[in-house]
C-alpha cells in the first residue's frame, strides 16, 4: 500500500534533495561538469552582500507573514466556527488559497496599481496618491507579505476544524467559574489550540516563501533593490538564470538548516509551554 | 451556613426551538437534601441545571436561592457549582490546576490557589496525582477531580450532571458513597440529575421524574414506588417496572381493579403484589433469570404480567402457573391523560 509514496518521495523528495546537498559543495553551470570545491561556496556566498541582503529580506517578509497568517487563520476561524454569515465566510476565507499563483499575481499588480487600481483610487479618494508601491522596499515587501496572508487558507481549514472539536462543555465550565470572552479564549482555547498552532508555524515558516515566489518572479522580480529578493527567489536567479548551480544549491541548503533550526527551537518552547507551565 | 434552592414555574424555550426544554416546574431543596432528578433523554434534566448554575436564563418563572431571586446573579456569583456530564476536565491542565482554574480565573493569588487545591485533592484522596493530567488518571479518579473542582467553591447548591455515568460498576458503588457523604455535608443541598432510575431511588431523598420538560411527580423513593402519580412514572421507576393492563369489566386476568373503572381504564400492579402458586391459570411468556431472583412475564390478552419468584425458580416459557394478585397492591391509570384515577 505504502510503496507508491515510498518511491515517490525517493525519487522526487530524498534524491534531489541529496542531489542539491552534493551540488552544493561544487562549482557547477550544468554545461561542463561538477568541481568539488568544499565549502568556498558557503564562504563564498557569506561574502556576496546581495546574498546578506537576501537574508534580511527573507527574514523581514517572514517575520511579518508568519505571526499574520497563522493569527489571522486563528482569528477568522473563531470568528466562524459559528454564526449565520460563517458559511459565506469560510467560502471566500478558503477561495484566494486556490487561485493559480499567476492569477493571484496578476491580480495584485491590477489591486497597487497607482494609476487605476481600486487602492489607488481609494488613496486618491482621501486627497492622498497611493505611490508606486511596488518601486517602494517597504511597499513591494508588504505587497508581498499581503498576498501571502490573503492565502492562509488553508491554515484556517485546520484551525477551524481543531476549534470544533473543543468540547462546549469546557467552556461551560469556564463560564460558570466567571471567565469572560478574553479570559476564555487566553485559558481554554489557546493552551488547546496550542499544538495545532505551533504545527502550522512550523509548516508556515516553509512554506509562506513558496506560496509568494512566483508572485515575487512576476511582481517585483524580487526588486526594488532587492527588498523582495527572498533565498528562494536568489536561490531560482542564481541557479537557473545565472547558471551557478552551486550557488543555487548551496542557498538551497542554508534555507533548509534555517528552517530545521527555527522548527526545533520553536517545538521545543510549545512543549516546555503546553505541558503545565501555562497555568500554575 | 445553609442555604435552600427552589425554583418556581420554572420554564425554558430555545430560541430556535419550537417545544419547550422545560416548562413550569416547581420544587424545592432543604439544607442537606439531595433531590434527585430522573427522566428520559431530553425530558429537560440538563436544561433544569443549566438554569440553576446561570448557563441559562429562563424563559419564564425563576430560580431562588436562600429565597431570593438568582436572576441577576451571574453563574460565577451564584453559589452553586456544577460537575458536568463527561467531567470536562481541562486536559491541559493538572489535577491541582483542573480544581484551581476557577480561583485562577477570579484572581486569587498564587499561594492560596495552591493552599486550597491541595486541601481539596488531599480530601478526595488525590494527593498522590495532583500533578498528573487527566489523561494520566484512573476514570474513579477523574470523577473525583471535577467533584474537588466544584468542592473548591464551597458552594451552597451543588448540581451534577449524570456524575457517575462514566464509571465502570465497580467503581460507581464506592463513588455514590463518597459522594453521598459529600453533599449533604455542611447543610447543602444537592440537584443530582441522572437517567438511572434506580441510581435516583438510592442516591436521592427525594426524587423527580421529568418527562418532555415537565415534573411528572416529585416524591420520596418510597411514595414513587408505591404510588406513582402517571402511567409515565409507573413504566419508569422500579426493576421491573409496574405492569399496566388494559382493564375489561373491572379486570384484567387476575388482576382486579380496587374500584368499578370503565374499560380500558390501565390496572397497575408491582411484582411484589403478584403471587404464583394459587388462583388463575397464566401462560409464562417469558423468563428473565436475574441469579438473585427470577423475574417471570405472564401473558394476559397479550399484555405482561410480570412477577418476580425467588432466586433458582425453575421456571420455562410456555408453562402454565397459578396466579393470583394482591387487590390492595392494585393502581387504576387513567388510558389517556395517563393520571392515577
Amino acid at each position: 500500500m505504502l510503496t507508491p509514496w515510498l518511491v515517490g518521495t525517493a525519487l522526487l523528495v530524498v534524491g534531489p534533495a541529496l542531489v542539491t546537498v552534493g551540488i552544493a559543495f561544487t562549482r557547477y553551470d550544468a554545461l561542463s561538469p561538477p568541481r568539488y570545491v568544499g565549502l568556498s561556496v558557503f564562504a563564498d556566498l557569506w561574502a556576496y552582500p546581495e546574498f546578506r541582503r537576501s537574508l534580511v529580506s527573507t527574514l523581514a517578509i517572514v517575520v511579518l507573514a508568519v505571526p499574520l497568517r497563522v493569527g489571522g487563520g486563528l482569528l477568522l476561524a473563531l470568528l466562524m466556527h459559528r454564526g449565520r454569515l460563517a458559511a459565506a465566510g469560510r467560502v471566500s476565507t478558503y477561495t484566494p488559497s486556490v487561485v493559480p499563483d499567476v492569477a493571484t499575481a496578476l491580480i495584485w499588480l491590477w489591486l497597487v496599481n497607482p494609476v487605476y487600481g481600486p487602492l489607488g483610487l481609494v488613496a486618491g479618494a482621501f486627497g492622498q496618491g497611493l505611490g508606486a508601491v511596488l518601486l517602494d522596499p517597504a511597499g513591494a515587501r508588504l505587497t508581498i507579505v499581503a498576498i501571502s496572508v490573503f492565502a492562509l487558507g488553508e491554515g484556517f481549514l485546520v484551525t477551524l476544524a481543531a476549534r470544533r472539536e473543543l468540547p462546549q462543555a469546557l467552556y461551560d465550565v469556564a463560564r460558570t467559574e466567571g471567565a469572560g470572552p478574553l479570559a476564555r479564549f487566553r485559558l481554554v482555547t489557546l493552551p488547546l489550540l496550542a499544538p495545532v498552532l505551533g504545527l502550522l508555524t512550523a509548516r508556515d515558516l516553509v512554506v509562506s516563501m513558496q506560496v509568494v515566489l512566483v508572485p515575487t518572479l512576476l511582481l517585483t522580480q524580487g526588486g526594488p533593490i532587492g527588498a523582495t529578493k527572498t533565498l528562494p527567489v536568489l536561490a531560482y536567479e542564481r541557479g537557473f538564470r545565472e547558471l551557478e548551480l552551486g550557488d543555487g544549491a548551496a542557498i538551497a541548503v542554508i534555507l533548509m538548516l534555517l528552517t530545521g533550526l527555527v522548527v526545533a527551537v520553536q517545538y521545543r518552547l510549545l512543549r516546555r509551554w503546553t505541558r503545565g507551565g501555562a497555568l500554575s | 451556613m445553609t442555604a435552600s434552592l427552589s425554583v418556581a414555574g420554572l420554564g425554558h424555550r430555545y430560541a430556535t426551538a419550537e417545544h419547550w426544554g422545560l416548562r413550569d416546574v416547581t420544587f424545592e431543596v432543604q439544607p442537606g437534601e439531595v433531590l434527585a432528578v430522573v427522566g428520559p433523554s431530553g425530558s429537560g434534566k440538563t436544561t433544569l441545571l443549566r438554569l440553576i448554575c446561570g448557563l441559562l436564563d429562563p424563559s419564564e418563572g425563576q430560580v431562588l436561592l436562600d429565597g431570593l431571586s438568582a436572576a441577576d446573579v451571574p453563574p460565577e456569583r451564584r453559589p452553586v457549582a456544577m460537575v458536568f456530564q463527561g467531567y470536562a476536565l481541562f486536559p491541559h491542565l493538572s489535577v491541582r490546576d483542573n480544581i484551581a482554574f476557577g480561583m485562577k480565573v477570579r484572581g486569587v493569588s498564587r499561594e492560596e490557589r495552591r493552599r486550597r487545591a491541595v486541601e481539596v485533592a488531599d480530601q478526595l484522596r488525590l494527593g498522590d496525582v495532583i500533578d498528573r493530567l487527566p489523561a494520566e488518571l484512573s476514570g474513579g479518579e477523574r470523577q473525583r477531580v471535577a467533584l474537588g473542582r466544584a468542592l473548591v467553591r464551597a458552594p451552597q447548591v451543588f448540581c451534577l450532571d449524570e456524575p457517575l455515568s462514566s464509571l465502570d460498576p465497580v467503581l460507581r458503588v464506592e463513588a455514590r458513597r463518597t459522594l453521598a457523604g459529600l453533599l449533604r455535608a455542611e447543610g447543602r443541598c444537592a440537584v443530582y440529575v441522572t437517567h438511572d432510575q434506580s441510581e435516583a431511588m438510592t442516591v436521592g431523598d427525594r426524587v423527580a421524574v421529568l418527562r418532555e420538560g415537565c415534573l411528572e411527580q416529585l416524591a420520596s423513593p418510597r411514595d414513587l414506588h408505591r404510588r406513582p402519580a402517571t402511567a409515565f412514572v409507573a413504566r419508569f421507576i422500579g426493576s421491573p417496572p409496574m405492569s399496566l393492563l388494559p382493564a375489561l369489566d373491572g379486570r384484567a386476568g387476575p388482576v382486579a381493579a380496587p374500584r368499578p373503572v370503565p374499560d380500558g381504564t390501565l390496572l397497575g400492579v408491582r411484582a411484589e403484589h403478584v403471587q404464583v402458586g394459587a388462583g388463575e391459570p397464566l401462560v409464562v411468556r417469558e423468563v428473565e433469570d436475574h441469579g438473585h431472583e427470577v423475574l417471570v412475564a405472564f401473558d394476559v390478552a397479550g399484555h405482561d404480567l410480570v412477577a418476580r419468584l425467588p432466586a433458582g425458580s425453575d421456571v420455562r416459557a410456555g408453562e402454565i402457573l397459578l396466579v393470583r394478585v394482591d387487590p390492595n397492591g392494585v393502581l387504576a391509570y387513567d388510558p389517556d391523560t395517563g393520571g392515577l384515577l
